[in-house]
């Protein structure tokens, strides 16, 4: 078993074995990170695969600081592979009635969140619509000022805060129609 | 990278975020072969084995420079040339050349008054024994080279003469009596230095050593690694606050190397050698400081053309294009490896060349280099692409 610092010692010297040691490590959660961007798991794929080569190429750079220094690395890799293949799909956001659904959206309980699987929760914030996503994923799960979004997106900052209140709308939703389906 | 608190989430969305961050998705397998098909090899090779590489290059030019035909010249500039193609016979017999230069129009033999006392080819007795011709001086000169053709200016008046001509076949088919007129070409004599006693420049070919560094790097360039991408060729970065910037403190960059030239008509000479390039830089970060050394091992080409020349002091300029391979990277107490694609560069250069012997030179060149290929790491070069060098070092003709 190859302890973290191994594991980049031996890719910076261009190890297979420390290369294979790093993706079975880390891919399934840079897969989900992936998959949070992206939303279909074959773009996912994609961009778990250019983000890793990215990585293997790059590790020369890298300095490892302690356990976990390796996982943020590699998790800006992904999350800045995924927005920049999303920029460049030019991606805008899908036509909700999300007017309606702002009126209409109501905070769910946080013991009916805390109920619900991760796995169920990963495909409802993969569901959003594409720029929603974007910026849920960037505001509120991975920590990104509204100002960092509006730069590498693209776009103002109030068009980010804006598409941010919509997709918490739309999730909250999500999260009430599958507690609804599943209530006993 | 998570600050949901900073950003006035609600309860619900924190646990959203946490599971979302907490589920995990397993990729294809696919996904790792695609990966492994687009990652280079391994391979380590040693610098020791770069270096064979070069230096065994440069001995096979070196030698195929050597043993390239060039044009000789004779103590008062006139030009003779002698291919140096070896010589044989299938005749047992003996035969005599004498080579010799009368006055003009006069039909007499007469023996060279001078000899020579460069490479011309005045008084040259050829012997033929056994089908392998030898050359004997007869007026002082000693001339060792085969000759198997020989090709004078008409402007010398020199005539040459065989004991026993050769027949027609053997003067239109073998290359030992091919003797023929030369038509001389205008300024194809080489360069020379005045009237100086010191003809460092009729040679065949020189060997460069020398040493540079760069003009400009009195003060060691200051630079700064943004996070991840900066060597992605992704314009954008996410400044994140895990983000970690590495300060890199440039130390002048050190090139030794050495060229082999052949001298070419029209005072241009042409080059190539091997150029050893070492970049050296500290770097550090919040918590850190250590030591980067990226070293490259390069083939150099380049073409001069000496434009002026007073006495013992000559001035050229010059284009240079070299390939280089890095041969190692060290980071720290690491060794790294780095995509190593070919780094190439093109140069221009003006120098100064001061003759001290026949077979020894200086010179001082300053320098102008542009780095075309970007490295993977931050060096020196990489911050300034266009740099201006000084380099110097001593020519040995021969």
């Amino acid at each position: 078993m190859m302890t973290e610092n191994d594991i980049v010692k031996g890719c910076k010297q261009g190890r297979r074995e420390a290369q294979r040691a790093l993706y079975d490590a880390h891919a399934p959660h840079l897969m989900t990170i992936a998959l949070r961007y992206m939303g279909d798991r074959d773009d996912a794929q994609d961009v778990l695969q250019d983000a890793l080569i990215k990585a293997y190429q790059s590790i020369a750079q890298f300095n490892w600081k302690g356990q976990g220094s390796l996982q943020a690395w590699l998790d800006r890799i992904v999350i800045n592979t995924a927005v920049s293949q999303l920029r460049h799909l030019r991606n805008q956001p899908s036509q909700v009635d999300v007017d309606q659904l702002a009126d209409d959206a109501e905070q769910p309980d946080t013991s009916d969140v805390a109920a619900i699987d991760s796995a169920t929760i990963l495909a409802m914030v993969a569901s959003l619509p594409d720029g929603y996503r974007t910026v849920f994923n960037m505001h509120c799960i991975d920590g990104f000022s509204h100002r960092d979004i509006a730069r590498q997106l693209g776009i103002s900052e109030g068009t980010s805060s804006s598409q941010l209140s919509r997709a918490r709308a739309i999730l909250a939703h999500k999260i009430k129609e599958y507690i609804n389906q599943h209530a006993p | 990278m998570s600050s949901q608190s900073q950003h006035n989430n609600p309860e619900w969305l924190d646990i959203v975020a946490h599971k979302a961050q907490q589920a995990q998705q397993p990729a294809d397998e696919q996904v790792w072969q695609r990966i492994e098909q687009k990652l280079p090899a391994r391979r380590r090779r040693p610098a020791w084995l770069w270096w064979s590489a070069a230096a065994a290059t440069a001995a096979a030019i070196l030698l195929l420079v050597i043993t390239t035909p060039s044009p000789m010249v004779d103590e008062v500039g006139s030009e003779v040339t002698a291919q140096m193609t070896p010589v044989t016979i299938a005749s047992p017999i003996t035969q005599e050349t004498n080579v010799t230069a009368p006055q003009p129009s006069q039909a007499t033999h007469t023996q060279s008054p001078q000899p020579s006392q460069d490479r011309g080819i005045d008084g040259v007795e050829t012997h033929t024994e056994g089908g392998i011709e030898t050359a004997t001086p007869s007026g002082g000169t000693h001339v060792t080279t085969p000759l198997a053709s020989i090709t004078e200016k008409e402007q010398t008046g020199t005539t040459i003469t065989t004991a026993n001509p050769p027949s027609t076949a053997q003067q239109q088919g073998d290359p030992l009596f091919s003797i023929h007129n030369y038509q001389p070409a205008e300024n194809d004599s080489q360069f020379s230095i005045g009237n100086s006693q010191f003809k460092a420049d009729d040679s065949q070919f020189s060997i460069s050593l020398y040493g540079s560094g760069n003009l400009l790097a009195q003060n060691s360039y200051h630079a700064v690694q943004r996070p991840v991408l900066m060597a992605m060729g992704n314009g954008r970065f996410m400044e994140t606050q895990a983000s970690t910037r590495y300060h890199y403190k440039h130390r002048i960059p050190l090139n030794v190397g050495i060229m082999a030239s052949k001298s070419l008509p029209h005072n241009l000479s042409v080059g190539i050698g091997v150029n050893y390039a070492r970049y050296s830089s500290e770097v550090s970060a919040d918590l850190e400081r250590f030591d980067q050394t990226v070293q490259f091992i390069g083939i150099p080409v380049a073409l001069q053309w000496h434009f002026w020349h007073y006495r013992r002091l000559s001035a050229y300029v010059g284009a240079e294009a070299m390939a280089e391979r890095c041969i190692a990277v060290d980071r720290g107490d690491e060794q790294v490896d780095v995509p190593r694609r070919i780094q190439w560069s093109v140069h221009g250069m003006a120098g100064l060349q001061l003759a001290i012997t026949h077979h020894l030179g200086l010179f001082v060149e300053p320098k102008v280099s542009h780095y075309a290929t970007r490295f993977t790491l931050p060096t020196a070069r990489n911050e300034h692409p266009l740099t201006f060098n000084l380099k110097m070092g001593a020519n040995i003709n021969f």
